[in-house]
């Protein structure tokens, strides 16, 4: 059974600028995988590339509590009750300001957690966070297109990203424009690039790219 | 250089309209009609066409008037036997031999002829569930355009439109996903098949002309 990276990608994102319900659902759905008993933490972990600290996270012990966003601090506090490993790229990253490589980040993920494989025989890579068709897709090194063409069965799990800035005058047409800028960057590669990206919408799909401890 | 033919084709435009959001669906009616608002479109080379009728659908019908009013050619090819108003799955072949009796002087080749697509639903029928739909088209080499503001998904699981959509999308990336595997011979249809969101996108492939139409 293959062991699962869940990547988020700048998941916070520009928090005021999007649809306050839609952000909700978003957390919800990270919330409904952390709730799943059945899924080995041992094989499965969350690697967030940034998110926002709090103005002196140094003086604060525990990770959560660095977190400036109370919804995501309470989310990460609640994973790690739950007995998730949850990582994060902040200083490597430098807050999301580097553009970290998958190179790097294999090999701080090999500092932080030796014996997590990241291979792409032995990891699928789900990927939420902002915004799908940008930093989610390829805008980033560490995004889903650039895992996929390095042989990782990689999936965006869409209940988990959101578009603010993609033009639109409601968040139906947001998506809309979202998807059409998608295909255009996809049409810009060659189909083996793209042969292992997955785009998943329901926590069924997601099921198959999560390793569950054996019953 | 020779400006290619283009057909918007509407595939079960109307769909189920009482189970879409009435917003959405008013949207899609508005996206038809700021084409068909084009007057220094080629009337001679752009034509639509549509596979279903909806007698009851007076916006469509006053659309469709609005159309002829500005000299659009818009053909019925729900009348004919072998569409029977969406009930039989026309073939492209078969769209094409229809078409010509419209209009014999309708080129529709790969290399002379653009599509455009909208209707419901953009993973369904649009795409592939119809044999007229966008992959088959894009299959074929024809320069393929789902326009999205023209599409809708209502039966795609989701509590709300913007869910829906999503997972209609997803829906849709499988399908190409599995197009992929299945053969070598289909690597280009992402090539030839284009999704757009806004009439500038579109523009490039419609053919214009220098000169207003003057209307009826």
């Amino acid at each position: 059974m293959k062991n699962t990276l869940i990547l988020l990608i700048h998941f916070e994102g520009e928090i005021e600028l999007q649809d306050q319900n839609y952000l909700n659902s978003r957390y919800s759905t990270l919330l409904n995988i952390l709730n799943d008993k059945e899924i080995d933490k041992e094989k499965c972990i969350i690697v967030f590339d940034t998110y926002n600290l709090i103005s002196n996270p140094q003086n604060e012990k525990d990770e959560y509590r660095k977190i400036e966003n109370q919804q995501l601090s309470k989310l990460v506090k609640y994973a790690c009750t739950q007995k998730w490993s949850v990582y994060n790229m902040v200083k490597e990253t430098d807050m999301g300001l580097i553009d970290m490589d998958i190179e790097t980040f294999i090999k701080s993920m090999k500092e932080k957690r030796p014996e997590f494989k990241i291979e792409p025989n032995e990891t699928n890579i789900i990927i939420g966070g902002t915004e799908t068709a940008g930093c989610v897709l390829s805008n980033k090194k560490l995004g889903a297109l650039n895992w996929s063409k390095r042989g990782y069965d990689t999936s965006i799990y869409l209940p988990l990203c959101a578009e603010y800035t993609t033009r639109g005058n409601t968040w139906y047409e947001k998506q809309q424009a979202a998807f059409a800028h998608f295909w255009s960057t996809i049409q810009n590669h060659d189909p083996k690039d793209y042969k292992l990206l997955n785009i998943l919408y329901d926590q069924m799909q997601i099921v198959g790219k999560l390793p569950f401890k054996p019953s | 250089m020779k400006k290619k033919y283009t057909i918007i084709l509407l595939i079960d435009f109307y769909g189920q309209a009482g189970l879409q959001d009435q917003n959405y669906l008013n949207r899609r009616y508005n996206s038809l009609l700021d084409i068909i608002n084009q007057r220094k479109i080629d009337r001679n080379r752009c034509h639509i066409v549509s596979n279903t009728w909806e007698l009851e659908d007076k916006q469509m019908e006053s659309i469709e008037k609005f159309a002829w009013l500005e000299k659009w050619n818009w053909h019925k090819i729900w009348e004919d036997e072998r569409v029977n108003n969406g009930y039989v799955n026309t073939t492209i072949e078969e769209f094409i031999e229809i078409l010509k009796k419209y209009d014999p002087n309708l080129e529709i080749t790969p290399k002379e002829t653009n599509i455009i697509i909208g209707g419901t639903e953009t993973s369904g029928c649009v795409f592939d569930n119809k044999n007229i739909g966008a992959l088959h088209w894009a299959k074929r080499g024809y320069d393929t355009t789902i326009y999205l503001p023209l599409c809708c998904d209502y039966s795609s699981p989701g509590a709300t439109w913007e869910l829906k959509q999503l997972s209609g999308i997803s829906s849709l990336w499988n399908t190409v996903g599995r197009e992929i595997k299945k053969s070598v011979q289909n690597v280009n249809i992402t090539q030839n098949l284009h999704l757009t969101a806004s009439f500038d996108q579109l523009s490039p492939i419609i053919p214009w002309s220098n000169e207003k139409i003057k209307p009826l």
